[in-house]
């Protein structure tokens, strides 16, 4: 088991094989450990830029996804393949939560689920023009054509 | 590090640093915006978006600004009827695969326009997507000054204002990577090796004119299409021939299209059932089935029930029900669905590959002719839907089908669990056909026609007032029923919602209920 602790101090005791799904934490439990530096379990992992609930919700894909080989690139030729109906629904369910999803899953590097979270994000901001877009995102317009 | 990087980072920090401007959105980094962009630029269905020419996303603020301007994806439209901006855009878009469109049929070729098609032309591996709508000649002008080996064309569009027998230039292009073929009022390179690759999804071909091709060669074609998911042909469409049917059996002249999941044929009943009989498919429950003969209504019942049982023959030879149907007119629909079956009206979607499935539909252009359809078909339908059916969508806004018709298909459908009734018409059939003396009395025909399995009911567009003087059973009545049907006894569940949209009269004051759930 390994111990993930969110930027809100949580702690989330989650099994190898799922935290393995991220690149960022399979390098840092690939990692020579020194014991004198504690107990490793006991220790964590710190995620200070993933707040507790976001994390949920990537564990969430990657309990999901965990049968599934590794997909470490970004371009690959399935990248704008058909969305899977479960990813489809995980993703839609709070659309705000889409670009916490893509900022965390770029840090933990999760490839496919930066994908989803970009394709969620675009077709947030598809059909709209840009001032809708600032409303929509609470953007200043600084910028004037 | 160039001078546009250093301003995009430059303006990435500003801008998560900039209070007015709330996170999360404003973390994005320059390579996630981008990613971003890159998709917003493609359609649903991953092939690029013609329409793009002035993003929005540039426009929202400086830094998604420069960002955008470092995206070459978002800048690959080009409109080849302009080609002082299609050249910039042209060199934008860096090595970007590109959209060459040309909309506009009272432009003639220039020089100009010829040396910037000559400069594309020099990149045929850039051509991505070919979008040309316009005169006959001028469409041919354009192909004929491209290179005729493309090999990273995926989409092709070719749009006649006046539909041409002559044909165009293409009998010597090749596009391997070619995945969608749109084609209008042009006459169709049957032969072409455009019509032979294993990677095409998608064919529509519209307003073909008379000059048809054999129907062997057609089925020729189709056999070589084993990546085909949509093929989608309005107009004239082939016929069997005496001479043609002579020369084998159905069976072995068939041809099996294993990925087609979609299928339209807009044309002639007779049309639609040649093409029923010669296309196999590997069955699916994603199959979806669009009929809509113009002479199927006219013809008389036993074209119908033709139209009807090569649809069925060929389209679930092994399903043991129906999973949806639509009687479909311009003004009149029955509309039948179980599982995820949707919408009424639409043609496939953008996301066709992943949407699921509308099956059949059927569509006659003669309203008057519809109640007279369902008479003929009534059994058949009954017989299909029996165990499937789960939503019933019935819109009839121009004349009232009668009581047999409700009968013969609603009776039937005793696992229906939604039910949606658009129109006054629709309406008027329904109170009628509840209210009309026989053997059973009102509120048990709702119990028997609605019950056990209905959750939801929807009334749409509908002014009560007008349905209670017609029918001689008001609204309130109508709903009473349900509602006392759905009253928990023998293990039944409630009735779950009833709700109106756009309704009117359904209380004593005739109040306008825009939106209410009971």
């Amino acid at each position: 088991m390994v111990v993930l602790i969110t930027s809100d101090d949580e702690r989330i005791v989650v099994e190898d094989d799922i935290a393995k799904r991220s690149g960022l934490i399979r390098d840092l439990l690939a990692a020579p450990w020194d014991p004198k530096d504690g107990d490793r379990e006991y220790m964590g992992i710190e995620l200070p830029i993933v707040s507790s609930d976001v994390l949920k919700k990537i564990l969430e894909y990657c309990e999901h996804h965990k049968e599934e080989p590794f997909d470490d690139t970004y371009e690959s030729e399935d990248m704008f393949a058909d969305i899977d109906e479960w990813d489809l629904n995980f993703i839609t369910a709070d659309p705000h939560m889409a670009f916490e999803i893509v900022l965390a899953a770029n840090y933990l590097e999760i490839p496919p689920l930066v994908s989803l979270g970009s394709k969620a994000v675009a077709n947030m901001m598809r059909g709209k023009d840009a001032e809708e877009i600032c409303d929509m995102f609470n953007i200043e317009k600084d910028f004037e054509p | 590090m160039t001078t546009d990087d250093i301003m995009i980072n430059f303006l990435a920090i500003e801008s998560m640093f900039n209070p007015k401007v709330q996170p999360p959105v404003a973390r994005l980094s320059p390579e996630l915006l981008s990613m971003v962009f890159e998709f917003l630029a493609l359609h649903k269905d991953g092939l690029p978006q013609a329409s793009v020419l002035k993003p929005a996303v540039a426009r929202v603020c400086r830094y998604w600004r420069q960002v955008a301007l470092n995206t070459p994806q978002l800048w690959r439209s080009l409109n080849l009827s302009g080609p002082r901006l299609a050249r910039r855009l042209w060199e934008r878009s860096d090595n970007s695969p590109v959209i060459l469109r040309w909309v506009g049929s009272w432009l003639e070729l220039d020089p100009v326009h010829e040396e910037l098609i000559a400069c594309i032309s020099q990149r045929p591996a850039r051509i991505s997507a070919l979008a040309l709508e316009g005169e006959h000649s001028l469409i041919a002008q354009i192909l004929g000054q491209l290179p005729s080996v493309l090999p990273s064309l995926e989409s092709l569009f070719l749009n006649s204002d006046e539909p041409s027998a002559t044909l165009l230039p293409l009998n010597d292009m090749h596009a391997p990577r070619l995945r969608r073929i749109d084609i209008d009022g042009i006459p169709v390179p049957w032969t072409s090796r455009l019509l032979s690759s294993a990677n095409l999804r998608a064919l529509t071909i519209n307003n073909l004119g008379s000059d048809l091709p054999p129907l062997r060669l057609v089925l020729s074609c189709f056999a070589a299409l084993s990546s085909l998911q949509v093929l989608d042909w309005a107009g004239e469409l082939p016929v069997d021939s005496e001479s043609e049917s002579a020369t084998g059996p159905i069976a072995e002249r068939a041809v099996l299209m294993p990925a087609l999941i979609f299928l339209c044929l807009d044309g002639s009943a007779a049309g639609c059932i040649t093409l029923l009989r010669y296309i196999r498919r590997v069955p699916s429950d994603r199959a979806r089935l669009v009929l809509c003969c113009d002479d199927a209504g006219d013809r008389g019942h036993t074209w119908q029930q033709r139209l009807w049982d090569a649809a069925l023959a060929h389209w679930h030879p092994r399903a043991r029900a129906l999973p949806a149907l639509t009687l479909l007119t311009n003004t009149h629909a029955l509309h039948i669905a179980a599982g995820h079956a949707s919408l009424l009206n639409d043609q496939y979607p953008p996301d066709w590959n992943t949407n699921p499935p509308l099956n059949l539909c059927l569509g006659v252009s003669n309203p008057r002719q519809l109640p007279r359809m369902m008479r003929a078909l009534g059994p058949r339908v009954a017989d299909a839907c029996r165990d499937g059916v789960r939503t019933l969508f019935v819109q009839n806004d121009f004349q009232r089908m009668d009581g047999a018709d409700w009968g013969s298909c609603l009776l039937q459908m005793p696992r229906v669990r939604l039910l949606h009734v658009v129109g006054p018409h629709a309406a008027l059939s329904l109170a009628t056909f509840v209210a009309t003396a026989d053997a059973a009395p009102a509120a048990h025909k709702v119990e028997a026609v609605l019950y056990p399995d209905v959750r939801r009911v929807l009334f749409s567009e509908i002014q009560f007032a007008d349905v209670a003087s017609r029918a001689g059973v008001a609204c309130w009545q109508l709903a009473q029923w349900l509602v006392d049907a759905s009253t928990p006894s023998g293990g039944r569940p409630a009735l779950g919602a009833m709700e109106f949209y756009d309704c009117g009269g359904i209380t004593d004051e005739d109040r306008v209920i825009d939106e209410t759930t009971y």
